[in-house]
């Protein structure tokens, strides 16, 4: 039934890219609107930052439309945007940090709009305190770490998946999501010995 | 299996990465071990950490803008290609028109205008003779009456003049061909003659325009034009690409720049992604990001040598060793040469050991295992 489903999707997407490159602009248009919010979300974990995942997000599609010759009608669109996505993304590494080195503290009211998405509904200020630090230990990871780990624990891809995704091999996969947790470990230490008790 | 073993899996078995067969051996293991059970709920927080979201849904305003924006940048692209691409066709027509009989015609016209371009610009030996053709055709139109028939006093004079000046080898050969009384000089100019522009001097007013001219076209301009072709292999199919030619040749001269500081393009050729066919923007801006990455690795191993060198009585503490291992194993991934292959394998060689009973032990096994599969294909 999944499979059926999934078969379903793909067949609506491949309708509107074989319309789009023909120049049917309104075809892309409903492909922008169906994976915009997904591309967005995930990118947005990655950057941790509303204006930098507008950008790319935006690149994203317009490199799409402008490559659609190069889809490869074969596997699912999604994850051809998203690849696409992922290498817009650590090309733009360079222009963040360097803003990030003008305004350190421009992240401060992004930390606070960001929340865990637990199945508790956490709304207390400890919880608040904890999202916080969360987002902060985040920030502190490497792009390439952070990338690896968001893409693990949010988008659920496999080390397989993750390597093709990079053009990196499994066990650079696999050392990168380590540091990353060990890292993640060491900083967040206090709130994991208190959810853990 | 020992308990280290088990937390030394718990990350790949957390990940959904083990067979059925050890996934059962662990939960075996985590049934009546507390110490395993308490490290895998840890690492299932970090996980929990990893699905943020954001606070509130953004507003349906911001989606609507979104892709608003997004179909913007998409029809300005659009309509910059048929621009371009009308263009391409008006000018088709005019050089090969759908009659037949037409084409010979302008085939003949383009061929003229090729040869006229050419014979300008190479041929004759001397790139200025373009500017003093348009010189003298400036110095024509001095004679020309303003108004017709010419009012002032100066134009009637100036106009008399233009038949005589018709051209200058015309008044040459009249010089030559009737004798001319040319009035007699007078003692004192023969005493002091005024200086005549003899060739020497022109040549020399002809020799400095010549250097201006060369230094504008030398010393102004960059010395190398970072020219598309100039980043072989590369950058070779680039032309025949529609994209930005600006953004193409900010990179390329990007890449320019990183060429000779650990650019190889064997490290880029071994890139399972890369091919030489895909000429895409991204696809360079990929190279020169592998080009960067290549050159911090170098930098930071430089940076640890040099510590090593001038302090020798240090031993390394083992979080210095993961981190230096890690370096020369990232440096074999992006860059696999002979050298960095050896670097890395010596390294870990060395200090296998201390590798060994780090926490990461599992990954540097396997790093160690590809390293020396890597330097016996190289041997």
């Amino acid at each position: 039934m999944k499979d059926q489903s999934k078969n379903k999707i793909n067949n609506e997407d491949l309708k509107w890219v074989r319309k789009a490159k023909k120049g049917n602009q309104k075809a892309f248009e409903k492909l922008v609107l169906k994976y915009q919010k997904r591309v967005y979300y995930s990118i947005r974990k990655m950057v941790l930052d509303h204006d930098d995942a507008n950008d790319i997000v935006q690149d994203t599609f317009v490199k799409a439309y402008l490559n659609l010759n190069r889809f490869d009608q074969r596997f699912p669109f999604y994850s051809w945007l998203f690849r696409i996505a992922i290498n817009t993304t650590i090309n733009f590494q360079t222009k963040i940090s360097r803003r990030k080195k003008i305004f350190p503290d421009s992240n401060e009211n992004e930390i606070q709009q960001c929340i865990l998405s637990n199945n508790n509904q956490l709304k207390d200020v400890l919880q608040n305190e904890l999202n916080r630090e969360v987002v902060k230990a985040l920030e502190k990871l490497p792009l390439d770490q952070r990338v690896v780990f968001i893409l693990k624990t949010s988008e659920g891809l496999s080390y397989q998946e993750i390597s093709e995704q990079l053009d990196i091999s499994i066990g650079t996969v696999m050392s990168r999501l380590s540091r990353a947790r060990t890292k993640l470990r060491e900083l967040l230490q206090y709130y994991l010995e208190s959810e853990t008790k | 299996m020992r308990c280290q073993d088990i937390k030394n899996k718990l990350e790949l078995y957390i990940d959904n990465e083990l067979t059925v067969r050890e996934k059962a051996e662990i939960e075996q293991h985590l049934l009546t071990c507390s110490n395993c059970a308490k490290e895998l709920e840890v690492l299932k927080s970090l996980n929990a950490f990893g699905k943020l979201k954001p606070l509130s849904e953004a507003e349906p305003e911001y989606w609507k803008q979104l892709s608003h924006g997004i179909m913007h940048q998409i029809a300005g692209r659009d309509a910059k290609v048929s621009w371009i691409g009308n263009a391409y066709k008006v000018l088709l027509r005019i050089i090969w028109p759908e009659k037949i009989s037409y084409r010979l015609v302008g085939l003949a016209a383009t061929a003229v205008l090729i040869f006229f371009i050419v014979h300008i610009s190479f041929f004759r030996n001397g790139k200025f003779e373009v500017s003093i053709e348009i010189g003298a055709k400036d110095t024509i139109k001095v004679f020309q009456p303003k108004s017709f028939p010419p009012t002032s006093q100066k134009e009637i004079e100036l106009t008399k003049e233009i038949p005589e000046v018709k051209s200058v080898t015309k008044i040459t050969k009249s010089i030559q061909e009737k004798d001319v009384d040319l009035p007699k000089a007078n003692e004192s100019e023969l005493k002091n003659p005024v200086p005549q522009p003899s060739i020497d001097n022109e040549n020399k007013i002809f020799s400095t325009s010549t250097k201006r001219v060369e230094m504008a076209s030398t010393e102004d301009l960059p010395s190398e034009k970072p020219t598309i072709a100039a980043f072989d292999p590369v950058f070779q199919s680039g032309k025949k690409e529609k994209i930005d030619k600006f953004e193409m040749m900010k990179t390329a001269t990007q890449l320019k720049k990183l060429k000779g500081t650990g650019f190889s393009t064997t490290a880029i050729s071994n890139r399972s992604n890369y091919s030489e066919s895909d000429t895409s923007l991204n696809q360079y801006q990929l190279v020169i990001q592998h080009v960067q990455s290549i050159q911090n690795l170098n930098e930071k191993i430089d940076a640890w040598e040099k510590y090593l060198q001038t302090n020798p009585e240090i031993e390394l503490t083992k979080k210095a060793i993961s981190e230096l291992a890690m370096l020369y194993y990232q440096l074999v991934e992006e860059n696999p040469t002979q050298k960095n292959i050896h670097l890395a394998f010596s390294f870990y060689s060395d200090n296998l050991q201390s590798l060994s009973s780090m926490p990461d032990s599992i990954y540097f096994k396997k790093q160690f295992e590809m390293l020396q599969e890597l330097f016996k294909k190289n041997e």
